[in-house]
């Protein structure tokens, strides 16, 4: 059944019509009141009535098209009530809250890169300090061989020069006996010479030139003792020199001895302080590690994120399980746990087991 | 001269401790995890002493340790790492491991404790 809003519009249309028909017919009379030929006049009149009928018919369609349209309105809008309500609801906080964790995400991700620099960078030095201790450690090894070398050469200088003043020790020995004798002959000399010389006076002019010998022989005796001291002397002198010598080599030894061994202590000390600083390089190892750690729970924080960003209602949880449980497994250091449980107010178990154990 | 086979996924750590044990005198063998140390094992490398890190990948340090007792039964082992979780340390000890070094252990202390456990070093 047509309700009373159709009835109406069937009426409106239905005097849009016929007043179309009238307003056509009056153009045919008009334009046939004026017109010269009355063929003329009645196609104008058909003209200017179907004109009328076309505009009739196009008001119709059109008052049609949007009476439906308005019916259709109420469905239109109830259907786009939710989706109006959604954005209602999300666009402004929605997007303000996908902004601020993009923004909070793109922050993480430049810190994972610092750390990831981090990492990078600790190993560079490392292994550029490395370098630099086994090139250290090289020298003080190739010190040490020189060192022990020169005090094998030390050693066997000071035997070699030790053995040769020990033959001119012994050569002076063998002369000392030599130059005894020389003096007791040029001794024994001059008593035969001062016994011929008084042989000779008791012989009286006939021992004339037996006298004259006698004093030349005793002449003779006398400078053979002269240079017998002399050698004596000379042989006694050359023997302090030796002892001098002998003195001094034995304290350059001793002062090359020092020296290496002042040398092999700081080549040793060297030694010990790159051991030491070896030791010490473990420390970029717990570094990486650590900062390897961060990246991972930056990465989780990320993925959370990521998680937030897509929620389209506040209704879904916003405390998301952040695998905290399983980062907490991850770790391996006990100051690791301390942060945790310190920051999580749990308690802090007590690493008591030594540094060091052997089972 | 005695030989360490060294296990660490870190050439920074695998560096350091190669250094470190050349200078006291050592032959030092070196794998990046525990299945290529195990692999090394099995191929014929005996060495006299195992140092291996915990933390690896492919295969970690107990499993090495549960491995390696297979094909050295009297060799030590020794775990140097920076895990000192108390249950890591005690199946270390269960699976056959000798000691266990928590990083970072200073050079003269580490060749200390491996003369220790290696009588003729």
């Amino acid at each position: 059944m047509p309700d009373s809003a159709d009835h109406c519009r069937s009426n409106r249309l239905f005097a849009a019509g016929a007043a179309a028909i009238v307003l056509g017919i009056a153009a045919g009379g008009l334009c046939s009141y004026f017109a010269v030929s009355k063929w003329a006049q009645l196609l104008n009149g058909i003209r200017a009535a179907l004109v009328v009928c076309i505009v009739a018919t196009l008001h119709y369609v059109l008052t049609g098209w949007f009476d439906r349209a308005l019916k259709q309105w109420p469905k239109i809008t109830s259907f786009a009530m939710p989706v109006k309500e959604y954005a209602d609801r999300r666009n402004p906080q929605q997007d303000h809250r996908g902004e601020i964790l993009g923004l909070i995400r793109k922050h993480l991700e430049v810190f994972r890169r610092h750390a990831g620099s981090a990492i990078g960078t600790t190993d560079q030095a490392a292994g550029d300090i490395l370098a630099a201790m086994g090139q250290i450690r090289d020298q003080c090894a190739r010190l040490r061989e020189v060192l022990s070398a020169n005090s094998l050469r030390t050693d066997q200088f000071r035997r070699e020069v030790a053995d040769r003043l020990q033959m001119h020790q012994n050569a002076k020995g063998r002369l000392e006996p030599v130059v005894a004798a020389i003096r007791d002959i040029a001794r024994q000399s001059n008593l035969i010479a001062i016994n011929a010389a008084i042989e000779a006076a008791h012989a009286g002019e006939a021992g004339l030139g037996f006298a004259v010998v006698a004093d030349e022989v005793r002449r003779l005796a006398v400078r053979t003792q002269e240079f017998t001291q002399q050698v004596d002397d000379e042989l006694l002198q050359m023997a302090d020199t030796v002892s001098a010598l002998h003195t001094e080599l034995d304290r350059m030894v001793s002062y090359l001895h020092e020296v290496s061994a002042e040398i092999g202590g700081s080549a040793n000390n060297m030694y010990e302080a790159i051991l030491t600083g070896l030791g010490k390089i473990q420390f970029q190892d717990i570094v990486r590690q650590q900062l390897e750690h961060l990246q991972h729970g930056l990465d989780r924080v990320g993925n959370q994120i990521d998680r937030l960003s897509q929620m389209s209602t506040p209704e879904e949880p916003l405390l998301p399980d952040m695998g905290l449980d399983h980062l907490y497994q991850e770790y391996v250091m006990h100051e690791q746990r301390v942060a945790h449980d310190t920051v999580f107010n749990r308690d802090i178990e007590k690493d008591a087991r030594p540094k060091v154990e052997l089972f | 001269m005695k030989t360490v086979l060294v296990v660490d996924d870190s050439s920074v750590m695998l560096a350091s401790l190669r250094q470190t044990l050349e200078m006291a005198g050592f032959k030092v063998e070196t794998a990046v995890d525990g299945q290529q140390a195990l692999n090394r094992l099995k191929a014929g490398l005996k060495p006299d002493l195992v140092l291996t890190d915990i933390n690896m990948p492919v295969m970690n340090g107990l499993d090495l340790i549960k491995s390696a007792r297979s094909v050295l039964r009297f060799t030590p082992i020794l775990a140097l790492t920076t895990e000192s979780q108390a249950s890591k340390r005690d199946e270390a000890k269960r699976l056959g491991a000798t000691g266990w070094l928590v990083k970072p252990v200073g050079g003269s202390d580490l060749i200390r404790v491996i003369k220790q456990v290696l009588p003729g070093a």
